[in-house]
């Protein structure tokens, strides 16, 4: 078996290439001088962007439910767990707990400072996510 | 020119290098051409083929998986381009139930009277188009299978099936048991 496989392949290799000489000319000239690509064209990190809006949303979101619902400590801290969630905003809690402890959350005035507090650390957060 | 090469060159012309494509057509478009005639496709047809399957890699070399040789993909989309042509022009025949023809004598690359001439007179045409891209295009039983959409072990079955049955019309063939033949 081992011989026919070898005259198998040293017969193919005397059989010659039979393309014509202009085959390779009319294919290049074929080939669109700028191919379109199937990428973004901006050029734009849209994972990223995603993340970031997805951040903002909760953000918002639970900001707004947290106005409705009149706030308590754990409900500030409650949007604040969706944006943990999102990989390019990491220590949030972290960066959190400065603001909680130095605006400590006695009454609804005291909350909404809190939260104000929150947001916009959350905000640079968000900000800082995005690339550009 | 080796698969790293091709690789490398398939990376460049990924990022718009058009003389790295260029090289590519050069060094494969007449591998390909040979064995699209080799397997039963006529001269002018394979032309068109070759030109379309080079033209449908370049729209996706984006795509190209670097793990497989860049010939394996380039033959897979060979394979798909020929077999939607045939589709095309006998739209309720099954090409793969087919018997390679062979082409016609001014087209035909086979040397007449050799092994390969026989192969192709005695095996279908899958299990032709098989023994030619394992041993003709010296692909791994792998890279057959991937090129002719089946998986691996029907692949290695198809090769065993055709050489068993080459070898055995071959001793079966006084011209053929002959020390030129088959020692």
């Amino acid at each position: 078996m081992s011989d026919l496989t070898s005259r198998l392949r040293s017969e193919a290799s005397t059989i010659s290439q039979t393309a014509g000489p202009d085959l390779v000319t009319r294919i290049c000239a074929a080939v669109p001088a700028h191919r379109v690509r199937t990428v973004d064209c901006l050029g734009l990190p849209w994972p990223r962007l995603l993340a970031a809006a997805a951040a903002v949303l909760a953000v918002a979101s639970g900001s707004i439910w947290l106005f409705q619902a009149g706030g308590s400590p754990e409900q500030v801290a409650a949007p604040t767990a969706a944006v943990m969630r999102i990989p390019a905003a990491p220590a949030l809690d972290d960066l959190l707990a400065p603001a909680r402890t130095a605006m400590p959350a006695t009454g609804v005035p005291g909350e909404i400072a809190a939260l104000q507090a929150d947001l916009a650390m959350m905000a640079r957060t968000v900000r800082g996510a995005i690339p550009f | 020119m080796t698969a790293v090469d091709d690789r490398s060159l398939a990376a460049a012309a990924g990022s718009g290098d058009a003389v790295a494509f260029a090289a590519l057509v050069e060094a494969h478009a007449g591998r390909l051409h040979r064995w699209l005639v080799a397997t039963g496709t006529g001269h002018h047809d394979a032309e068109d083929v070759v030109q379309e399957a080079f033209l449908r890699a370049h729209a996706a070399i984006d795509r190209y998986d670097p793990r497989w040789a860049f010939t394996t993909w380039l033959f897979t989309i060979a394979h798909r381009v020929r077999r939607d042509l045939a589709a095309r022009r006998r739209p309720h025949t099954s090409l793969d139930s087919c018997q390679i023809a062979a082409p016609p004598a001014e087209e035909d690359v086979v040397p007449a009277g050799g092994l390969w001439a026989r192969a192709r007179s005695i095996l279908n045409s899958d299990e032709y188009r098989a023994l030619w891209l394992r041993y003709a295009e010296d692909m791994e039983p792998a890279e057959v299978a991937r090129v002719i959409g089946i998986n691996p072990i029907a692949a290695r079955v198809r090769l065993h099936r055709a050489r068993r049955r080459l070898e055995h019309a071959l001793r079966a063939d006084p011209a053929f048991t002959t020390a030129e033949a088959l020692s």
